[in-house]
């Protein structure tokens, strides 16, 4: 078997992919114990690192290499309960990993067959613990056509991806189809950009395809500046060769010769993976000159980014590509037909890229069974915030919110009441409860006045305070704004500024009306889509919670209690014994112990809301008003 | 071009393809309102006020950035895109600091024309009023951030028109700032006070400082004249109130010509030394005093009756072509003298010595070609001359051919890279070996066959047989290899381009210009019996003076008498030493300065301003000098001085 380090054989025609493939399958045994570990960044965050340490070296120590196989693969998105083990070929599920639990795991499970019960999922709605990978509840909805492949290769052997059949979906393209038949099939799938706009893939390469110019570039938008997303960095570490595999299809259907990766800088892994795998395949003649003997060539580069978030929009990612500042620019040409180096550019998302060789493997009408009328296949989403099993979920376009929040994410957690959903990233939209029945794609989403976005999916429960949580996310897009255009620039920092105004007990009437006003002038004038969309949060939360920013300007009141300077805590006093746990916790002694068994007094004079006595107290004897 | 059709408000107007809507609305008298874009500018759509509808567009689209097609279907002045506009203009306000009373650029601003376009009565947000930094460190130039709008026109003025990239923006988002050279003073920066980032403020954020207070726009006159401040012929456009000089500025940012330097735009308006407003002839004791002209210009018939031999003239480049030919006549037909020369004769000498031995060409200063050529450059090379300091708009073309065209730029100077972070390569030959280095040069190319077909005559390379390459490098301290790399940049180049000036001009060695001339030559850098060679010459009519064959050369070492039309021309070292010992000096000038205190007697003489007549370029065009001021306590002309005198010795002069 061909692995890390050890040069590659130049494969120069499909035969020899196959060949290949056929000797890397053989060399496996299926039924091998294999124990697979999480390499991705959320779980070596959780000390999977020396989890992964822990195991090569008692495997090692207890001699038994040859009896099992060790993968460190990929994130398979559960990284809440990382860090993840799977013992194959029985799929047996551990979570939250430890250095210690090592040993047992090998002497009783993968040499005995054993199951280790403390290291078990506990299905929070059940309570009962759950064995096999695929009877966790939090992957059994799940369609894993994209990111399911992250767990079973490692992402730094290429024989890996080819074992899963990885490369077959460019042969056959290269070999059997035309550039315009690849465009066609894309067409026919519906395929639409992952990366937020959702604009039809195929169109978008006929066009790039079209335009005049002998040099045309590819790029693959790995910004990610979604703060609560990371499938693109899920899919870039884990898995790159897919998305490499459906950069050279797509560069071969527009007739591109040069690509770029931009990732950004705090995704180290992502770009080292990324870069093995560029190597790895150009080493198989894959990448780069005459790809398997086709007389096609495509080569990629890796280009780090800034991190900013406008940075992840087309015409900055671009400026920013060619060392310019990242500043979105006037389109009057779009970047199809005069992008980098003004010369005709084809821009797709990560994810995007994942799905070419899955359609062309599949033909686009296996693909077009999957999701709505108008979007098809599936989206990966992360689902994070007041929900059970958060991480990465990959379903199929179609699936209600409802099925994502309590079937997959089994939930709100301590029995709270759900609230809100907020998706598409910073500039997304809130979605109450009333909706929670929307078919998610993203036609659906944009008609609730949010957008699907990055897939981002923020769940929110009764204590979120709905003006707070519009301020949240227009504070960090005053932030990101380039600054370029005057409505984003300026508009967005006033928005936040009467957002702040309303929760610190300073809104007035007219408030509403205001936001209301400037979101119109924001949306219809801004010069990119950061300005374009930075009002959503505002207006759904305006248009679906509207009586709680009533609340907040006329009765100064934060009915979640969130708001500081809208609240105050009080004893209640029946419930309180004394138990001075709150006394103790005070920063700012505002809670004075009277004697045992009666309830201590609060100074609201002292008390500076931070609300640690609410969360120490034990007996519910405190309240917010 | 092809012609489209768009209805504009109902109204079917027509553009060309490739305008954009807002061209096109300019064209056809439609007002849309504009921030951020400049005309000659590139446009970036940052301000948004030119939003407009257009059909088929899911929301409003500026302007300036949206190309024009056939049959689209405009609105400019919808109530939403009106209430729209007001919102920007409402959030600019209250952005920064905009309480105009206190503002230099009130009347003339942009910003407050649209206010009350918009009837911004009232704002809706609190007045922000940071406190933001004033750099007022540079020589002409203040950046009042808390004027600025962040407009970004300073910034592609500084980079498109001036080619120097001083300024971009730091920070980002409502941060941002206008920063030159990453966040340093302007006055540290490598900014040239070229000013056109004042020119392209739409605000009180950038403005000069001799331009304070003295006026506003539509208070002054304006004239268009040319500037005297260097032979590349500058329009100006003069804004003058009361017969003062309130500000100068460029008709157009774009024209090659066109955007002006600090000289052009702010020196001229810097205070001068003291006028000199009466004649003044040398009494008993010694001063001089003020006198009638009558008084005066009897003092000089008296001397010049008295002994008219080894009298010569001598005249600044600076007046116009009528005051030359008419001192010209004077010297010659009046005073009788053939003695007869310009300040900067000797550089005339050696560059028309240089251009007759090659080939011994009758061509004369024809030979040069336009500074617009400059432009198309691929390969630049600048030897002994400093166009940064003597005319900085030669420097900024060459800039801009470096920036946008990509040209090489070789700078070959003994003392210093002077354009130190243009320059891709700099040779420094030991000083006097410049001729060496530039026949070391044709040597490699014709060696190299980096030459012409038919173009490397026999004789010349029988002339260039000394210059082996090593011999060259031992001479002029430079490497084989450097002279070789100069030697293939240029000789590759499509469109190379010479430059020379002062530098070359002092050494007094006319062999260099004529193997400059042998370069361009023989690697085809010709156009027309033009060669792409560009002298630099010392004043603004230099070419017209010498045309007119002032420039003869004064007979003796140290004539007894002179008359020195020095008119607003400054004083320098050198011309003061040469001027010690002359017995019986005349000056005509301006200014009071150490060459009165040398003088017989004091002529005044009108600044550029005062006067009118025509200007030579250094590439030969003609233009016209306007007069702007009325002449300081109605001081006579240049010409009717000499007109008195000829009259009193009867001469008739006209
Ligand atoms: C402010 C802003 C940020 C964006 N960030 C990203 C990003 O991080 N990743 C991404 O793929 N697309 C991002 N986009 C969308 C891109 O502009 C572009 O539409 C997309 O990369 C195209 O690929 P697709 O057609 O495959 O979706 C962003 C857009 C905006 C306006
Ligand atoms: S909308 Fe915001 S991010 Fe986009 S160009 Fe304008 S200021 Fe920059
Ligand atoms: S820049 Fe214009 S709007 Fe601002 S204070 Fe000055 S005059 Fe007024
Ligand atoms: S200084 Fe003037 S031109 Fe420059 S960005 Fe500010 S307002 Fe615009
Ligand atoms: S003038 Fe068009 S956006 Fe500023």
């Amino acid at each position: 078997m061909v692995g890390k380090g050890q040069a590659l054989n130049r494969l120069s025609s499909p035969d020899e992919l196959e060949g290949i493939r056929k000797s890397i399958i053989k060399q496996r045994d299926p039924n091998k114990p294999c124990i697979t570990i999480c390499g991705g960044t959320g779980c070596l965050a959780l000390r999977g690192e020396s989890v992964i340490a822990a195991f090569k070296q008692k495997i090692k120590r207890q001699g038994v290499e040859t009896k099992v196989d060790v993968r460190i693969t990929g994130c398979p998105g559960f990284c809440e309960r990382g860090p993840l083990v799977v013992i194959k070929p029985q799929n047996i599920f551990y979570q939250r990993i430890r250095v210690e639990d090592v040993p047992e795991i090998i002497s009783e499970t993968v040499l005995r067959d054993n199951i280790i019960d403390r290291l078990l999922y506990t299905d929070p709605n059940t309570g009962q613990k759950v064995i096999y990978e695929h009877e966790v509840s939090f992957y059994k909805k799940q369609k894993r056509l994209i990111i399911g492949n992250n767990e079973l290769i490692d992402p730094t052997i290429i024989d890996d991806y080819l074992a899963v059949g990885g490369y077959a979906a460019l042969s056959k393209v290269l070999f059997r189809m035309s550039p315009e038949e690849v465009i066609e099939e894309v067409k026919k799938s519906s395929l639409r950009g992952r990366g937020g706009g959702g604009f039809p893939t195929g169109i978008k390469w006929e066009t790039c395809r079209k335009a005049r110019g002998d040099i045309k570039y590819l790029i693959c938008n790995c910004d990610e500046g979604d703060p609560g997303a990371f499938m693109d960095r899920s899919l870039m570490e884990g898995n790159p060769h897919s998305v490499l595999e459906g950069m050279i299809i797509g560069a071969y259907a527009i007739g591109c010769h040069e690509g770029y990766i931009y990732v950004r800088n705090e995704y180290p892994l992502a770009v080292k993976n990324a870069g093995i795998a560029i190597r790895q395949a150009e080493e198989y003649g894959l990448l780069g000159k005459d790809i398997l003997g086709s007389g096609f060539d495509f080569s990629i580069r890796i280009s780090r980014g800034g991190g900013a978030f406008v940075c992840g929009e087309s015409s900055a990612l671009m400026a920013s590509l060619e060392g310019k500042p990242g500043e979105a620019r006037a389109k009057y040409v779009h970047t199809v037909e005069r992008g980098l180096w003004d010369k005709p550019t084809n821009l797709n998302n990560v994810e995007t890229w994942a799905n070419v060789p899955l359609i062309i493997n599949q033909g686009a009408d296996w693909y077009t069974k999957i999701g709505t009328p108008n979007s098809k296949g599936t989206k990966i989403f992360s689902l994070v915030g007041k929900v059970n099993n958060t991480g990465l979920v990959e379903v199929p376009m179609g699936i209600t919110l409802r099925e994502v929040i309590f079937d997959i994410g089994g939930g709100i957690p301590g029995g709270k009441e759900f609230k809100a959903v907020q998706t598409g990233g910073p500039s997304g939209g809130v979605i109450p409860e009333s909706l929670l029945d929307l078919p998610v794609d993203f036609d659906e989403l944009t008609k609730a006045g949010s957008m699907m976005g990055s897939g981002g999916m923020i769940v929110m429960d009764e204590n979120n305070c709905m003006v707070d949580i519009a301020k949240y996310f227009l504070t960090f897009l005053e932030e990101e704004s380039c600054g370029k255009c005057v409505p984003c620039r300026e508009g967005v920092k006033r928005m936040r500024e009467i957002l702040t105004d309303i929760t610190e007990g300073r809104g007035k009437d007219g408030d509403i009306e205001l936001l209301e006003r400037l979101s119109a002038v924001i949306i219809d004038s801004s010069l990119c889509a950061l300005g374009g969309t930075a009002p959503n949060p505002v207006l759904t939360t305006i248009g679906y919670f509207r009586d709680e920013y009533e609340a907040h300007i006329r009765d100064k009141r934060c009915p979640a209690g969130v708001c500081k300077a809208l609240i105050s805590y009080h004893i209640v006093d029946e419930k309180c014994p004394g138990c001075r746990l709150c006394e103790k916790a005070c920063p700012t002694r505002a809670i004075t112990f009277v004697e045992k068994r009666k309830p201590v007094i609060l100074d609201q004079e002292k008390c500076i809301k931070c609300g640690i006595c609410y969360d120490v107290c034990n007996l519910d004897a405190i309240t917010v008003k | 071009m092809n012609e489209i059709t768009l209805a504009i408000n109902d109204r079917q107007v027509k553009g060309k393809e490739g305008d954009t809507v807002l061209e096109i609305c300019q064209a056809n008298g439609i007002d849309v309102p504009t921030l951020c874009h400049h005309e000659g500018l590139s446009d970036v759509g940052a301000c948004r006020m030119c939003v407009v509808e257009i059909e088929k567009e899911r929301s409003p689209v500026p302007a300036c950035t949206y190309l024009a097609r056939d049959g689209l279907v405009v609105k400019t002045n919808t109530e939403q895109l009106e209430r729209y506009r007001r919102q920007i203009l409402e959030l600019i306000f209250t952005e920064h600091n905009h309480f105009c009373m206190f503002c230099e650029q009130s009347e003339d601003c942009e910003l407050q024309k649209l206010a009350y376009r918009y009837q911004m009565d009232n704002v809706r947000y609190p007045y922000t009023f940071p406190s933001l930094p004033v750099d007022a460190l540079s020589d002409y130039l203040v950046i009042d951030h808390n004027r600025c709008i962040l407009c970004g026109r300073c910034i592609r003025a500084c980079s498109e028109v001036a080619a120097s990239h001083t300024l971009d923006f730091s920070q980002r988002g409502w941060k941002a700032l206008v920063s030159a050279d990453l966040e340093q003073p302007l006055g540290e920066s490598s900014c040239t006070s070229c000013g056109a980032c004042v020119q392209a403020c739409p605000t009180g954020a950038i403005f000069s400082k001799l331009n304070l207070y003295k006026g506003k726009t539509d208070e002054c006159q304006q004239i268009k004249t040319v500037c005297p401040a260097c032979g590349v012929g500058c329009e100006l456009n003069v804004l003058v109130k009361d017969n003062n000089l309130v500000r100068i500025e460029a008709p157009s940012l774009t024209e090659p010509r066109g955007p002006l330097c600090r000289m052009g735009r702010f020196r001229l308006l810097e205070p001068t030394p003291p006028r000199i407003t009466s004649p003044l002839v040398r009494g008993k004791q010694g001063e001089l005093e003020e006198c009638s002209l009558d008084k005066a210009v009897q003092v000089i018939v008296e001397r010049l009756a008295e002994a008219k031999d080894g009298f010569a003239g001598m005249i600044s480049t600076r007046v116009p072509n009528e005051t030359l030919s008419l001192f010209n006549k004077f010297i010659g037909e009046v005073v009788g003298s053939d003695s007869i020369d310009t300040r900067d004769g000797e550089s005339y000498r050696i560059i028309s010595e240089g251009i007759r031995l090659f080939q011994n060409n009758g061509r004369g200063l024809d030979i040069e070609c336009p500074i617009e050529d400059i432009l198309e450059a691929d390969c630049i090379i600048v030897v002994g001359a400093d166009p940064e300091k003597t005319n900085p708009i030669i420097s900024t073309l060459v800039r801009r051919a470096v920036s946008q065209r990509k040209a090489k730029l070789i700078v070959i100077d003994s003392s210093r890279d002077v354009f130190p972070l243009w320059t891709d390569l700099w040779l420094k030959p030991r000083a006097g070996s410049e001729g060496v280095l530039l026949n070391g040069l044709a040597k490699i190319l014709i060696d190299k066959g980096l030459v012409g077909p038919g173009k490397a005559q026999a004789e010349l390379i029988q002339s260039l047989s000394q210059y082996e390459t090593g011999e060259v490098s031992r001479t002029t301290g430079i490497e084989n290899e450097r002279l070789e790399l100069a030697a293939e940049m240029y000789g590759w180049a499509e469109h190379g381009v010479i430059i020379y000036g002062e530098g070359l001009l002092q050494g007094n060695d006319a062999s260099s210009i004529t193997t400059i001339l042998n370069l361009a030559n023989i690697t085809g850098n010709q156009v027309e019996g033009e060669l792409r060679v560009i002298s630099l010459k010392p004043c603004a009519n230099s070419r017209g003076a010498w045309e007119l064959g002032l420039a003869k050369g004064i007979k003796q070492d140290k004539p007894k008498g002179l008359y020195l039309l020095l008119a607003d021309e400054r004083e320098s070292e050198e011309l003061l030493s040469w001027l010690k010992g002359i017995d019986f000096l005349v000056v005509q000038t301006s200014y009071y300065s150490s060459v009165t205190s040398l003088a017989n007697v004091v002529l005044p003489s009108p600044i550029w301003a005062e006067r009118e007549g025509k200007y030579v370029t250094t590439d030969g065009r003609v233009l016209e000098l306007k007069q702007v001021l009325q002449p300081k306590d109605g001081l006579p002309q240049d010409q009717e001085i000499l007109i008195e005198i000829s009259k009193k010795l009867g001469h008739r002069l006209s």
